[in-house]
């Protein structure tokens, strides 16, 4: 829309998070490129232009992947995840062998090995890849969002520091090693940098969602409850802001109220997984477990891209006793699409020798057990969503 | 449980939000469509009825292109052949070339396969001469052709593409043709070659050729692609197959020519090509080249007055599609719809894919208009292979001819919501490049049917509107005449270059009407694999007075001329202006 509007800077903005975040971000690259084009930013366009090429398997200049489509598919489709990922790691070796200069398969080299939980390797990949492009801010960036979707924030803060040396305008890295800051648990650094946002960057949803909630472990309960309630008033439809309000209030235990953000935040956004999945906590609080089963059971259903959806109704059912549901959502965790996350054999290792607990199905839970889920549910929050 | 792995702050608003970005896309794009729609309604042009009928089999067609298909599904069993208009004896009528494939390790048919040249009788009626003629390429596995009077001689030649070779047939001007490709060295030895172009790069007054080729198959790296059960073989996606080189030949005078591809930059390591056409994108005088590839980035070279190209596909926007995806491009024309002086580009591609229409934005940058042109999706679903923009209804806007049908022969086993034969598509420019489709109105012959593949359109009864032949893969080919398109005024001009190459290729056209200003260009190539009739056509609406017709040859020189007659088709000599030239009218049978 940003471009069809010709609102060029607005779209940049835009594609260049979409970059970071997709799973297929070529499109994204070109579509910035023709953007950057329209900004006249000649040198952009270009860079962009070559790693949407090079994403896109150009084989202009490399060999054929493959000589049959539909064998290759096939094979492909009849291996695990894990045979996908070694299987890409192989081709990506062979590649970087013989293109050695091409940052991009580097990169994607770190993140076979961070799938396959093989850190040491990521880290002598993204070495070579700081040797070869270490000095555009972008790359930096790049490698700092992905060892922060892989929670090595010290890594990746380093990253992001050395990015906004490189370019001290932007406000997305800033954004980003704030973020990186938060999720690490150290807040008066997150707040720090991101005071140093512009101010028109400071307009941004996730720059308010990110402050209101770096306030808000900083105690400042007052001034982000502020930010939360002004984001709602002029974004009613952003089901973020009425779960970050909900989260600040379960912090104060001020669980009526977090229920009636809750409600607010249904009436405006009814199929909000989030929200459901923050009834699901409240309902658990107050003693409606049959009820919190039942949000918590649509969160995942709405949420299925969310490893955290799945990971709060396995403790849930851990917690009342129902410990073959459990395993049966783990079964579905296994199942879906979601990108990593849960070490899964430890889970179901742990679930294997579980001992046998009171089956809780209508009455309340045990008041420590429901404070367990809080404290749970808070800090699934506050490094996921 | 233990949380072991964070997919970010925003993973899951941003995930949503770029599906959302996507999909907003789509409804905004919807939403100004409606709007559009709505907008050019008013702007229509009193367009005439029009009505194409399918004279085939009175004029005497017999020519039935041979698909050579087999069981082996060889991957040049898909490609279907050319057809092109060509008055090879200047006797002022269109006469009619297709092209015919050849056996095959796998394919022996009953009888030789030969391409055919009809004569114009003038009467409505063809007769067959290729015996005389020479140009029935027994043996050549044809594909295209490219006409073109490379020698300056007043004769068009031939050239056309194959699989494995080419050939290049001199006119001799006696209505017999001779092989020189071997002379000329542009036999193509090797190579699948399918579209080619004529044109002047640099100005020298000869014609130079661009020869698009295609992909690195043969019988004995063919693939069996499809299900294993009986009747799912399928013929296999081009990715499978690595690409070749485009190739221009550079006019020596002398009868020869000279590969300078990789000197002028067009030579890249690969490409797959299917369709070309060679216009003044960015108006300044010299001719460029626009490339539609198949599933690879389609080409943009612009002319550096040097003798050299820019490379300039990826920056152009022309490579790819708005969501960067290399579709399976075909074929390709330019034109100027929406009547800014700056040619603009339409490329057909597979069903499941859209058929694009890029906007000039006069820096040598293309926008993606297919939405914004109300073209959208409503192409989606058939495989356009051939295109030709046209003013069938002569109000002055240039309207978009789609030739289609899939490339895999037994599509429907794959996918229900598509067919293998599909209907002529045709987008009526309801003014300022707003499209609607029109084909249902063009009656049933329009509509029929057919495995669409090469397209070319001619006056070829120089009654003042386009009619168009179609090549079907496989089958008897379409001849369509245009009944009605007459009903609004006309002006047809044929160039006759004396200082510029003799087909006056390169040359742009400037035509001011009661304030209505159209901007043509003399282009070589267009479409896919085919060659259309040479002369520039001029739809002018209800208006009966041309107020002047400015032409920039691409010697340089600049003619403005007044009293035009309208209704008329004139031949313009560079020098000369308006020269006597006899057009016979084909008399309604």
């Amino acid at each position: 829309m940003r471009i069809t509007n010709k609102r060029y800077e607005e779209a940049a903005v835009l594609l260049r998070k979409y970059v970071r975040v997709s799973r297929t971000p070529a499109p994204g690259y070109y579509k910035l490129a023709l953007v950057e084009r329209s900004l006249h930013q000649t040198e952009a366009a270009q860079r962009d232009l070559s790693v949407f090429q090079t994403l896109s398997k150009n084989a202009s200049t490399g060999p054929y992947p493959y000589q049959h489509l539909f064998d290759y598919i096939d094979n492909r489709s009849s291996l695990t995840g894990k045979e996908k990922t070694q299987l890409d790691l192989t081709e990506l070796a062979d590649e970087i062998k013989k293109h050695p200069d091409q940052p991009e398969n580097l990169y994607m080299l770190a993140e076979g090995y961070l799938k396959l939980g093989k850190v040491d390797e990521a880290r002598k990949a993204i070495e070579e890849l700081d040797r070869l492009s270490g000095e555009d801010y972008r790359t930096e960036t790049g490698i700092g969002v992905l060892l922060a979707r892989y929670h090595l924030y010290d890594d990746a803060i380093q990253h992001f520091q050395k990015a906004v040396k490189l370019n001290p305008g932007s406000d997305d890295v800033k954004f980003d090693l704030a973020n990186a800051y938060f999720r690490k648990g150290q807040y008066a650094q997150a707040l720090e940098v991101i005071d140093k946002v512009s101010a028109a960057g400071q307009q941004d949803d996730a720059y308010l969602s990110l402050r209101g909630d770096i306030q808000a472990h900083l105690g400042q309960t007052a001034e982000a409850e502020g930010i939360f309630r002004n984001a709602i008033h002029q974004n009613p439809d952003n089901d973020q802001y009425y779960l970050s309000l909900t989260l600040l209030q379960l912090r104060q235990n001020d669980v009526s109220s977090a229920e009636r953000t809750l409600q607010e935040g249904l009436a405006r956004v009814p199929g909000s997984g989030k929200l459901l999945w923050g009834q699901g906590v409240v309902s658990v609080l107050e003693g409606r477990t049959a009820q919190a089963a039942e949000r918590l059971e649509q969160a995942v259903d709405l949420l299925p891209e969310w490893a955290g959806s799945y990971s709060t109704l396995g403790v849930f059912y851990y917690q009342t006793g129902q410990i073959e549901k459990a395993k049966e959502v783990l079964s579905r965790f296994k199942g879906s699409n979601t990108s990593s996350g849960l070490d899964v054999n430890r889970i179901q290792e742990a679930l294997e020798k579980a001992p046998p607990m009171p089956l809780v199905v209508n009455e309340p839970m045990p008041t420590a057990s429901r404070q367990q889920l809080l404290q749970f549910a808070l800090s699934i929050a506050d490094r996921t969503l | 449980m233990r949380e072991e792995t964070n997919t970010g702050r925003q993973a899951v608003p941003n995930a949503k939000a770029a599906v959302l970005l996507a999909l907003g896309g789509i409804l905004f794009a919807s939403l100004l469509l409606r709007g559009q729609t709505r907008e050019t309604l008013k702007q229509k042009d009193n367009g005439a009825p029009v009505r194409f009928v399918d004279i085939r089999k009175s004029a005497g067609i017999t020519f039935q292109q041979d698909s050579t298909q087999s069981e082996e599904k060889y991957y040049l069993e898909t490609m279907g052949t050319g057809v092109g208009w060509i008055d090879y004896d200047q006797d002022g009528l269109m006469d009619l070339f297709f092209v015919q494939t050849a056996a095959t390790d796998a394919y022996k048919p009953a009888r030789p396969l030969r391409c055919a040249l009809y004569h114009n009788n003038g009467d409505g009626t063809f007769t067959d001469v290729t015996e005389k003629a020479g140009l029935g390429g027994e043996g050549h596995y044809g594909q295209g052709v490219a006409v073109g009077d490379f020698d300056n001689d007043g004769y068009p030649d031939l050239f056309v593409t194959g699989y494995g070779s080419a050939i290049l047939y001199h006119n001799n001007g006696d209505g017999t043709f001779t092989d020189v490709s071997s002379k000329a060295g542009v036999a193509e030895k090797g190579l699948w070659s399918t579209s080619a172009g004529w044109f002047d790069y640099d100005k020298d007054g000869w014609l130079d050729l661009l020869v698009t080729n295609y992909i690195e198959w043969n019988p004995q790296n063919n693939l069996w692609c499809g299900e294993h059960r009986p009747g799912y073989r399928s013929y296999c996606h081009p990715g499978n197959y690595r690409g070749q080189r485009t190739k221009l030949f550079h006019n020596n005078h002398d009868g020869t020519f000279t590969d300078v591809s990789d000197i002028a930059g067009v030579g890249k390591p690969e490409s797959k090509g299917m369709g070309v056409v060679l216009a003044d994108f960015n108006n300044d005088g010299w001719t460029d080249i626009a490339i539609a590839n198949d599933s690879w980035p389609n080409f943009l070279f612009l002319n550096k007055h040097d003798g050299t190209f820019e490379d300039v596909s990826l920056v152009s926007g022309m490579a790819a599609s708005e969501d960067g995806r290399y579709e399976a491009g075909m074929g390709i024309d330019a034109e100027d719809v929406d009547r800014d002086g700056w040619l603009d580009v339409y490329i057909t591609h597979l069903d499941f894919e859209l058929n694009r229409l890029y906007h000039n934005n006069h820096n040598g940058t293309f926008d993606d208009y297919t939405y914004p042109s109300g073209i959208s999706n409503k192409a989606m679903m058939l495989s356009g292979v051939s295109m030709k923009f046209l003013d069938y209804d002569n109000d002055g806007w240039p309207d978009i001819l789609q030739a289609n049908g899939a490339m895999v022969d037994n599509v429907e086993l794959y996918h229900s919501e598509v067919s293998y034969k599909e209907p002529l598509l045709m987008f009526r420019n309801v003014g300022k490049g707003q499209f609607e489709k029109a084909s249902d109105s063009l009656g049933p012959d329009f509509t029929h049917l057919l495995a669409g593949r090469g397209l070319a359109t001619a006056d070829f009864d120089n009654d003042g509107d386009l009619d168009i032949a179609v090549n079907a893969r496989g089958d008897f080919p379409e001849i369509l005449r245009n009944d009605g398109g007459n009903a609004n005024h006309w002006l047809t001009v044929l160039l006759i270059g004396t200082r510029s190459n003799r087909d006056g290729i390169g040359a742009s056209l400037k035509l001011t009407s009661e304030g209505f200003v159209q901007v043509e260009q003399a282009k070589g190539g267009m479409g896919y694999m085919s060659a259309s009739d040479p002369r520039i056509h001029f739809g002018l609406g209800k208006r009966t007075k041309i107020d002047s017709l400015e032409i920039t040859w691409p010697s340089g020189r600049v003619e403005r001329l007044a009293n035009i007659p309208v209704d008329e088709i004139v031949a313009m000599k560079e020098g000369e202006g308006i020269v006597p030239r006899n057009f016979p009218r084909v008399p309604e049978r």
